[in-house]
């Protein structure tokens, strides 16, 4: 090992990614997770929802730990959105990993809404290459007219379209819609030591590590010797000299009498969007704890993804949910003409079988009840609008009014949806019937706007720039004024795009590790 | 010694209280709302085997379909190991299923017919929602356990039948939980 010394915030997947790099490297790494152990793979985790029926208690966080306070346009629970176990959310995640396209780095100078990013998808595209390979992600471009240029192909080959998939691409196509197969983490053949996917359905918490969990990698870093993972662990404040130097973390084990000082080299906040922003504003206004010095922005910008789902019923059974995997998706609006006025939107085909309400199995007498309760799924398909959010100053992350078990006050998140964003979920309805009316759907039912859902995509809070005027981190992460502090996954966006997030997470992840590596360590 | 006219007197005055208890107590019941079923808080323990058995016949009876048992049995089994309430909860549903087959049927109740069984299950469904007063004083004179078996066996059954036999009855290749491949998903079941 090197002696030198890394301090990581959070073990979710670019706090892992982080980790498992630097630790290859030699260089000696902690990671702090507030959460709990969390088998990998997740057999006991099947086994305890699909075998026994069990939500088990054990994987969630203390009550006095987890909470947030939330106000404004958005209604969902934002505490059932992060799992706060090792590894994070993508413990859970679905796996989806499209790149964002170059135009989804210059909003502000090509369409007039939000800001420019300081890095181009250029400088980010051999680092998409790496993550793809970390992440074992299975895909191709041959299908998919409108992905952006790659220069190596995926690592895996594609999961192919359903039946119902099929079906639906054939009669979208009729009518110019180009419906593809999705790029996800998950493995379509053997890769590494994870097993090809068997497509038990069960992807949220997937028995044999076929779809990728960040543990996978958490495992290989502490094997290494060089890292390791204090789980139960709340980190509270940063601690930085005089010069804006960060120096230590203040952590606080579950069940631990007093807070002790982890000293480091180098300090990564990874802990998700909302508590990255929690953990700078506690840490800003610590005076006691020296001079960590942050500009205005943090908190700001925070981004969702905006989801809308509706329902879409056919004359004849597609047999949703064979697979577990959603292999249709459409990226064919994912830069359309009116960007600008309105967001862009990713088109997504589930797999999931859900009954609709007024046929839940809840007060089924006999199995004949639970099948016709069931029957009419056969022939539905869920279509999500995957939407652009417009990065707003007016959503924000503060420090709550209440409080947790040490007596540091919870994040509160305050969302409000705007113009930009009535408008898109107006195009994004638009594109809805559209595909209803060309897949020849007898009935299609819609979400309001305000039953928006994030996704579990947090983004901005400590976006990056050029300086801290109007950004909290550089392109590499690095805190404007603390040169050995980085923050890096989701929070560091300058906007959300129309797809997910978690690959241009992981690709910025590892170049920010090569950075620390060549230049710091 | 008491003379006959203050036996009689008080006699009057046990039996008047008597059924003006049991007035009040009929009264109460019609009133109120049912208590919740309720699992309690009894030990875990290891099903005999057979309970289970009963149980999977019950299965097999409320869904009314040839279901694979050894998953519904890995469901009763650890339930019953792992969760309070459960094994007590399941032994006396065995109990009280198996009384009321022999008492119809002259045997247990995994040797009765389907319909013989489905015909016993059927207490739980007049239990649940007891359309008059004298459903109401049935129910908590005589069924008071069946809205707990009802709620935590037998729906709990068909909750676990919507999840896994129900897709394979539907026409799918398998359920979500079984490796099924990444063959068949691309062609229309059957």
């Amino acid at each position: 090992m090197t002696g030198r010394t890394v301090a990581v915030v959070g073990s979710g997947v670019c706090g892992t990614v982080i980790a498992f790099l630097l630790a290859q490297r030699g260089y000696r790494v902690d990671v702090f997770e507030k959460g709990g152990d969390y088998p990998y793979p997740h057999a006991p985790q099947f086994q305890d929802r699909f075998l026994h029926g069990y939500e088990n208690p054990a994987y969630a966080p203390p009550d006095d730990l987890q909470g947030l306070t939330l106000s404004g346009d958005y209604h969902r629970d934002l505490n059932d959105e992060r799992h706060i176990v090792v590894g994070g959310s993508a413990t859970h995640w679905g796996a989806i990993t499209p790149r964002l396209r170059p135009p989804d780095f210059r909003t502000k100078s090509q369409y007039g809404f939000g800001d420019d990013w300081p890095i181009t998808y250029d400088e980010v595209e051999p680092y998409y290459c790496r993550a793809e390979a970390l992440l074992g992600v299975s895909g191709t471009d041959a299908d998919n007219p409108f992905a952006p240029a790659r220069s190596r192909p995926y690592p895996l080959p594609p999961f192919e379209l359903s039946y119902g998939d099929r079906v639906l691409a054939g009669r979208l196509a009729a009518h110019g819609i180009t419906l593809h197969t999705t790029p996800q983490a998950a493995t379509r053949q053997a890769y590494g030591a994870r097993p090809a996917c068997q497509n038990f359905g069960a992807c949220d918490v997937c028995p044999i590590g076929a779809r990728y969990s960040p543990n996978y990698h958490l495992m290989r870093a502490v094997a290494t010797g060089a890292c390791a993972v204090h789980s139960q662990t709340a980190v509270r404040r940063i601690v930085a000299d005089r010069s804006g130097r960060a120096t230590a973390l203040v952590v606080r084990p579950d069940g631990g009498a007093a807070d002790r000082d982890h000293g480091a080299d180098v300090i990564v906040v990874a802990g998700g969007a909302i508590e990255n922003a929690r953990l700078l504003l506690l840490s800003r206004q610590d005076r006691s704890l020296g001079g960590l010095r942050l500009g205005d922005v943090v908190g700001h910008y925070l981004a969702f993804h905006h989801l809308w789902t509706g329902r879409l019923h056919y004359a004849e059974p597609l047999y949703p949910g064979e697979v577990g995997r959603f292999t249709g998706q459409s990226y064919q609006f994912i830069d359309p003409p009116g960007r600008g006025a309105h967001g862009a939107v990713k088109l997504e085909f589930s797999s999931n079988i859900v009954p609709p309400p007024e046929r839940s199995t809840d007060g089924a007498t006999t199995g004949s009840d639970v099948l016709e309760a069931l029957r009419p799924t056969r022939a539905q398909r869920m279509l999500t609008v995957h939407a652009e959010s417009d990065p707003s100053p007016r959503r924000v992350v503060t420090l709550s009014e209440t409080r947790d078990r040490f007596g540091d006050p919870y994040a509160h998140v305050h969302y409000e949806l705007t113009e930009f964003d009535h408008e898109t979920y107006r195009f994004g309805r638009g594109l809805f019937e559209r595909v209803a009316a060309a897949t020849g759907a007898r009935r299609a039912e819609f979400e309001p706007v305000e039953s928006v859902y994030s996704g579990c995509h947090h983004m901005g809070t400590c976006r990056m720039g050029r300086g801290p005027r109007d950004s909290v981190v550089d392109s590499f992460g690095a805190v404007h004024g603390s040169p050995n502090l980085f923050v890096v996954g989701g929070s560091a966006f300058v906007g959300p795009g129309p797809v997910n997030p978690t690959l241009t997470m992981v690709a910025l992840a590892t170049r920010t590790a090569d950075y620390i590596a060549g230049r710091l360590l | 010694m008491l003379s006959r006219r203050r036996f009689l007197g008080i006699g009057l005055l046990l039996s008047a209280t008597a059924a003006s208890l049991g007035a009040w107590r009929v009264l109460d019941i019609v009133r109120r709302r049912p208590p919740e079923p309720a699992l309690g808080d009894a030990p875990t323990g290891t099903l005999a085997a057979s309970t289970v058995a009963t149980l999977v016949a019950a299965a097999q009876a409320v869904t009314g379909y040839p279901v694979e048992p050894s998953h519904y049995e890995e469901y009763y089994r650890w339930r019953a190991q792992h969760l309070r309430g459960y094994f007590a909860l399941y032994e006396r549903f065995a109990g009280a299923v198996d009384r009321d087959a022999i008492r119809s049927a002259g045997r247990p109740f995994v040797a009765c017919a389907a319909a013989v069984r489905a015909r016993i299950l059927a207490r739980a469904v007049r239990s649940r929602h007891p359309a008059t007063v004298v459903d109401r004083l049935r129910v908590d004179m005589l069924d008071a356990e069946w809205p707990t078996f009802d709620r935590f066996v037998l729906g709990e059954t068909l909750a676990l039948f919507a999840r896994t036999d129900a897709w394979v009855a539907l026409g799918y290749h398998g359920w979500p939980g079984v490796p099924r491949g990444l063959d068949r998903y691309r062609r229309a079941p059957g």
